[in-house]
């Protein structure tokens, strides 16, 4: 078969132009925008003024205590450093099994063995050097405090129950025995007790030792808790595994609460934090709010290019005082109808969201700068018309380390006092020849 | 065939050029010159006669009939500054028409074309005090847009020998400015963002006029008189000059069977753009000299096609350093006839020089595809 010669022609032609179509694609959309060669001969200019200032915004500075809020902890802070700091942890079993299931069937509970409590440690967060001596009371309001019993969500008076005759275990262990768990004995006639007598049991944990100790337990937030563990038999013999999980349930009438007070930590003994000063950290853990008034011409009509808070440390004289406490520095995210300023301090983005964190060592003095200019920016967008202007600043982590820093507040003498460092760029046009 | 080239420019359209501080694109823009690929593909100098170039408003009787008129057209640019070099792409859509037939005499179109293409960008990086430190950025700042000349144009046969051509033009168009200063450490310093858009608006009248002096010979030329050109920064008008006039002229050959020779001039007043500058910029009234030559070539069907070749010469309008920025360009091409003279695809390469100004050079490939039809 023959194509006729205007068939070939017009297959010719439409390859060609398939072709030509096919290169000019490539050709004009295989861009390469790198360079600059020309510049800075034939590169425009750019007029970009920026002004530098610094001045005192500040409207509101405080310090808020109480973070994260008692039992919402996702560690338990186990520390005793001789007559500096001293705290102890409660975990709640309410709910303790009557029967254990031997089979087919369940099987009432009547006799006990190797009882023990299983705590999980963040090891290499914890701090000893000499052995620990462990020891475990109960610490349960109900049992011959029947003042407190009305009212046992009032946890102070559990402080007073760490006392010798509610002792009901011990341990001592080596620094090399302390591993990421942790099995202290508890007396079996207690909890055979409590279990026959369907009463509940609440353990409050203290640490001794002739160093520093402070031992960070994982709590029931962090979903490992610390658990009861023990052998249940109907006789002397047929012994059968057993785990019970923490549990609190009361308060009754606020399961929130009731849920959050599973287990939590008494302060028995911390370095004292004055009310004058900003202070960040500590045990219960110290944010600290501060609220700005910036000019309008720099929010709103300008690029800020940086924004730098500048705060006056003082030194603090305390434990561990040389080494760097990490601060993250974290945007306000309550809106202005929001004028309690714990909630204001609550309501904030993540850590390093926006922001670098802060290293300060407690004994620091001085001038000291934390870079803010993602919180401007954002306070300059329309999105943010009816938000805070306001910067929290945290440890990190909160409520586990009783070390904090401490700032003058706006109330201290004006060299003293916080102060924000601004470089902006007002909006203007560009780019006209 | 038409959907395939409108598919193209669909698919290019998105990605506008980029250039990184070149000769070509200073000031206000480059000036694409409003010819069709065929007339410069013969070095401009057929322009004042071509009937799809947007410069003769006499030109569009050569039509014959009514159509359309496309034009795509792809620049690969290499920039030179000592041992550095540049190499850009920048992808442009500088001319379309549509004619209309009105009677035995007479032809309507509207056309437009590109006046000045301010489309590129620049990357570099600096330094600036923020505070105590000083602080390393890399500064983005593109341009994308032009000046567009938007022509009603009609044309009319006087005499076999005499057309005569008026247009009404208006000149619109923005070109959208933004810059961006990226400092390296993105937590502790803000960026730096402007968004800009600038507006123009003018207005301008031209007439022309083609005269076959002999059956060898013939003679075109064409003017446009600037009117009022605002530049705009949303409502506000910033400032207002007067759009460039110009003035072309050129001359035709037809004694050599199956050649035309062209010898085209231009004078475009582009100092007037003086009043809307908000710097320094100095624009520069530009001559332009085209030569170029129009060859029957082989057939395709029943229809010749055409072959081209050119060389032309100009200043762009904008100095640089105090400099004019002189430009050269060698050009050849063909016409291909895809169905009888109804549907034509032309094809043109420019090789285009520019400079040397203040140690600079510039060259470029320009590929140019131009697709008339006929119905």
């Amino acid at each position: 078969m023959f194509n006729a010669p205007g068939a070939d022609r017009r297959v010719r032609t439409r390859v060609l132009l398939a072709g030509l179509a096919a290169a000019g694609i490539i050709v004009a959309c295989g861009e390469d925008f790198e360079g600059g060669a020309a510049c800075p001969v034939l590169c425009p200019e750019q007029n970009v003024v920026v002004f530098d200032t610094v001045f005192d915004p500040v409207v509101l500075d405080t310090t808020i205590t109480g973070f994260p809020t008692q039992g919402t902890e996702t560690e338990l802070l186990l520390a005793y450093r001789g007559d500096t700091v001293d705290t102890r942890p409660v975990v709640r079993f309410d709910s303790l099994p009557i029967y254990y299931n031997s089979g087919a069937v369940d099987t009432v509970i009547q006799n006990l063995d190797s009882i023990y409590v299983r705590l999980s440690i963040n090891r290499s967060r914890s701090r000893f050097t000499q052995p620990v001596t462990f020891e475990v009371f109960d610490v349960d309001t109900v049992i011959g405090d029947s003042a407190a019993a009305a009212n046992d969500t009032s946890t102070a008076i559990e402080t007073t129950l760490f006392r010798p005759d509610r002792r009901i275990g011990l341990i001592t262990l080596d620094t090399a025995d302390i591993t990421d768990s942790l099995r202290i004995p508890i007396d079996s006639l207690t909890v055979i007790t409590r279990i026959v007598e369907m009463r509940r049991l609440r353990l409050g944990f203290k640490a001794t030792s002739d160093g520093p100790v402070q031992i960070r337990i994982v709590a029931f937030e962090r979903g490992d808790p610390p658990l009861l563990k023990f052998l249940a038999s109907q006789s002397d013999s047929d012994f059968h595994a057993v785990t019970v999980q923490p549990r609190s349930v009361t308060p009754r009438s606020q399961v929130t609460l009731s849920s959050d007070l599973t287990d939590y930590v008494h302060v028995l003994r911390m370095p004292p934090i004055p009310d004058t000063f900003l202070s960040v950290g500590g045990v219960p853990g110290r944010r600290t709010l501060i609220r700005f008034a910036i000019p309008s011409r720099i929010v709103d009509s300008s690029n800020v290019l940086r924004a730098t808070l500048e705060l006056t440390q003082r030194p603090v004289l305390s434990v561990d005082d040389t080494m760097k406490l990490t601060l993250f520095p974290l945007v306000v995210t309550a809106g202005t109808s929001i004028t309690d300023p714990g909630r204001s301090a609550f309501l904030t983005n993540a850590p390093l969201a926006g922001f670098d964190s802060v290293q300060f060592a407690p004994r620091d003095s001085g001038v000291v700068q934390i870079e803010i200019v993602n919180a401007l920016r954002a306070w300059g967008l329309p999105i943010s018309g009816n938000a805070q202007r306001g910067i929290v600043l945290r440890a990190g982590p909160e409520s586990v380390d009783p070390r904090f820093v401490s700032f003058f507040s706006s109330s201290a003498a004006e060299e003293l006092r916080p102060r924000l460092r601004v470089s902006y760029s007002p909006v203007r046009t560009f780019g006209i020849p | 065939m038409l959907r395939s080239i409108m598919t193209l420019a669909l698919v290019c359209a998105p990605v506008l050029a980029a250039a990184q501080g070149t000769l070509s694109t200073q000031g206000f823009g480059y000036p694409t010159g409003g010819l069709s690929t065929r007339a410069a593909a013969a070095g401009g100098a057929f322009g004042e006669f071509d009937f799809s170039s947007a410069r003769n408003p006499s030109a569009p009787l050569g039509w014959g009939r009514g159509g359309l008129y496309f034009q795509y057209e792809p620049e690969l640019r290499r920039i030179a500054v000592g041992d550095g070099t540049d190499n850009t792409t920048t992808a442009r859509f500088p001319v379309w028409m549509a004619a209309i037939q009105m009677g035995s005499r007479a032809m309507g179109t509207i056309a437009s074309s590109t006046v000045l293409d301010r489309t590129w960008r620049t990357r570099v990086r600096g330094g600036q005090i923020l505070g105590p430190d000083s602080v390393g950025y890399e500064e983005t700042v593109e341009s994308a847009g032009a000046i567009n000349d938007v022509r009603l144009g009609a044309a009319v046969s006087l005499r076999p020998s005499l057309s005569v051509g008026v247009g009404v033009h208006a000149f619109t168009g923005e070109n959208r400015m933004s810059l961006t200063r990226r400092f390296d450490d993105s937590l502790r310093y803000g960026t730096l963002e402007r968004n800009l858009t600038i507006g123009y608006l003018g207005r301008a009248f031209s007439a022309g006029a083609t005269w076959r002096v002999t059956t060898n010979l013939a003679i075109a030329a064409s003017a446009r008189a600037g009117g009022v050109l605002d530049l705009r920064i949303a409502d506000t008008v910033l400032a207002s000059g007067s759009m460039p006039s110009r003035f072309g002229a050129a001359v035709r050959f037809d004694g050599v069977p199956g050649a035309s020779l062209a010898v085209s001039v231009e004078r475009t007043a582009w100092s007037t753009l003086g009043d809307l500058a908000q710097t320094d910029l100095v624009a520069n009234d530009a001559w332009e000299l085209g030569v170029g030559l129009e060859m029957t070539g082989p057939r395709m069907g029943t229809t010749p096609s055409q072959l081209y070749v050119g060389y032309r010469s100009r200043d762009l309008p904008f100095s640089v350093a105090g400099e004019i920025v002189p430009e050269r360009f060698y050009s050849a091409g063909a016409g291909l006839p895809l169905s009888g003279p109804r549907v034509v695809l032309d094809l043109a390469l420019q090789r285009a020089t520019r400079g040397p100004v203040a140690g600079v050079s510039e060259s470029a490939w320009i590929v140019s595809l131009g697709f008339t039809v006929r119905p």
